[in-house]
């Protein structure tokens, strides 16, 4: 590539083939804007080398970690010691300004270490074996993507903020007509993926209700199994010449062409639908398990996602699951009716839905629509009827005080619509708002006390163990407020990763550093009590309005 | 490479890794040295556990 190079840019992205996706949605995005700069990737080669078709116009260079076979090829543990020296040492030949860790896992923080780069976002892992994090939305990253399901923005977002390109949407595509809709009828874990049967329903439907589309099966040679179960099913046969089984018979740079050649995509969370997005294939996922729609559904225009009303969802990978309810929540009837009207290209909201879904079955999920908002920031939007969940206003409210906080970017939000239930829990939430406030009042006056002593000519080391004693009781405080206040879970975890990465070097910088962050807490919670206050007022004028138009 | 040879792979790193503790232990801080070593260490595992489970 001819060019004058700025700066180097590494990215470190030694996660899964659907990450790598979305990482490459950045490096496009920061390619475009910034086409002087070098622009360098660290993944793993198992990931890598499939999307070597994809990575070579994003990348000057891609190193490729093949530490699983050189394991293999191993005899002893000097040679792998000596494949990671050389590794790391290749890279630091890239003279790094800025390295950015995407990966979030024990291995690449201790990678992030190691490289040379001037500077480092994202996380490392310092000198004391603990993690340090020090850019906001990386810190996003470990208090909310992380820990539980209240991330209110889609992962290509986070990443965009990180590298610091400018917020654009990205551009449209232009829908095409019914024709081959390809379908991915599985997952990386049986938790996120429908059983076979359930699909073969799906499949069926469909191919009876569109006589003029085909089908086509896609998937890896490790799903091809799943797939031979499908196709062995005497009532699939019947469709054999609109149907055809990819499964395990494609490269992904193939499949990425039979993607661009679809008008339509349906699957679920997984790396096929992230490729049939850069592909320009509007998109239909079931979210089942362990999947965070908010933070994974394929980025851009037309992605549609239904959603399980069930109370569990979405999961932990850690946790087990005897029956998956979610899996049946979702049934197979109102998911065909919905890709009828997705392949039709019809607009999917909350009238259509109710003339073409059966009620009984609409009522255990939630449809949403991805949609750019006016700060062009991805968002997925409600189509189905219900009214908000109360982990879904938590979920908003994040998202506002975000942006605003560490962008001063304010979107338009409309109040949201409240259930009974949701408006109680809310409701109930608003006292542990005000107890994580005077803890963080608490929290600056013990600091700033700190400050002054240590400021005095000859200050008190005893007075400074209690104040800092005082400091650490409010920090168990706010966990026990979690206890009666769960929904506040995620403003306290992102306060305990701050916590823990404070900045300094000695007491005096270190209580600076303290002081700052409760004083940012304060404000944080003062302002989620304003906007908690707000919405709830806003529901009971509406319910008192209806009250009275009923009345009249 | 053999189970045996995998095994005595995990033995030696299991090795490794206890003495970047012990010279954590002694230095208060981790050294470049055993900030590879651990990077081994979590490496194996996310290839050969089950350690590459996303959300």
């Amino acid at each position: 590539m001819d060019k004058k190079v700025t700066k180097t840019f590494c990215f470190i992205q030694i996660t899964r083939l659907g990450d790598l996706i979305q990482t490459c949605q950045v490096a496009k995005e920061l390619r475009a804007q910034r086409p002087e700069l070098r622009l360098v990737l660290v993944a793993r080669k198992q990931f890598a080398a499939p999307l070597e078709f994809l990575l070579k116009d994003l990348f000057d260079k891609v190193y490729n970690l093949d530490f699983k076979n050189n394991v293999n090829k191993a005899t002893e543990l000097s040679s792998i010691d000596q494949y990671i020296t050389s590794f790391v040492s290749d890279v630091n030949q890239e003279k790094i300004d800025v390295s950015i860790n995407f990966s979030y896992s024990k291995s690449s923080n201790y990678l992030h270490t190691l490289l040379d780069s001037r500077y480092k976002l994202g996380p490392i892992q310092n000198d004391q074996n603990q993690t340090d994090i020090f850019d906001p939305w990386s810190t996003i990253v470990q208090a909310n993507v992380m820990r539980g399901p209240f991330n209110p923005f889609n992962l290509v977002d986070i990443y965009k903020r990180v590298v610091g390109v400018d917020q654009l949407t990205p551009e449209t595509f232009e829908l095409k007509e019914k024709s081959i809709i390809s379908i991915h009828p599985f997952a990386s874990s049986e938790r996120k993926s429908w059983s076979i049967k359930k699909w073969k329903e799906v499949v069926i439907k469909v191919l009876r209700a569109n006589t003029e589309i085909s089908i086509n099966i896609v998937g890896a040679k490790n799903e091809a199994h799943l797939a031979k179960e499908l196709f062995d099913d005497p009532v699939i046969k019947f469709f054999e010449d609109r149907i055809k089984n990819l499964v395990g018979k494609t490269s992904i740079e193939e499949l990425f062409v039979y993607l661009q050649n679809s008008s339509h995509f349906l699957g679920h969370d997984s790396m096929t639908g992230h490729l049939a997005k850069l592909a320009n294939c509007p998109t239909l996922t079931v979210s089942l398990g362990t999947v965070r729609p908010q933070e994974t559904t394929p980025y851009g225009h037309h992605s549609y996602n239904i959603v399980p009303k069930t109370k569990c969802f979405p999961c932990f990978p850690d946790e087990t699951c005897p029956n998956y309810k979610c899996h049946s929540d979702i049934s197979y009837q109102a998911t065909s009716q919905i890709v009828n009207m997705f392949i039709n290209n019809e607009d999917i909201n909350e009238k259509s839905l109710a003339e073409n879904v059966n009620l009984f079955h609409l009522n255990g999920i939630e449809v949403f629509k991805s949609e750019f908002t006016s700060a062009n920031f991805f968002n997925l939007k409600q189509v189905s009827a219900n009214p908000s969940d109360a982990k879904s206003i938590i979920r908003l409210l994040l998202r506002i005080i975000y942006l605003y906080k560490f962008s001063e970017i304010e979107e338009d939000v409309k109040f949201p619509k409240l259930t009974q239930d949701s408006y109680s829990q809310l409701y109930a939430s608003l006292e542990g708002v005000q107890h994580l406030y005077e803890l963080s009042e608490f929290g600056k006056k013990y600091s700033k006390d700190v400050i002054l002593e240590l400021a005095k000519d000859s200050p008190s080391i005893n007075l400074i163990k209690k104040l800092t004693a005082k400091i650490d009781e409010i920090d168990k405080l706010q966990e026990m407020v979690l206890q009666p206040f769960p929904l506040l879970t995620p403003y306290v975890e992102f306060f305990q990763v701050m916590k823990g990465n404070l900045k300094g070097n000695n007491l005096v910088e270190l209580s600076e550093s303290n002081y700052i962050l409760y004083n940012d807490y304060s404000v944080l919670t003062s302002t989620l009590n304003d906007l908690l206050t707000k919405i709830l007022s806003e529901h009971k004028i509406n319910k008192k309005t209806l009250t009275n138009e009923a009345k009249e | 490479m053999s189970n045996q040879d995998f095994t005595k792979l995990i033995e030696d790193v299991d090795k490794m890794v206890t003495a970047a503790s012990e010279q954590f232990a002694n230095n208060g801080k981790l050294e470049n040295d055993s900030i590879k070593t651990l990077l081994i260490a979590s490496l194996l595992e996310e290839e050969f556990g089950n350690g590459q489970e996303s959300n």
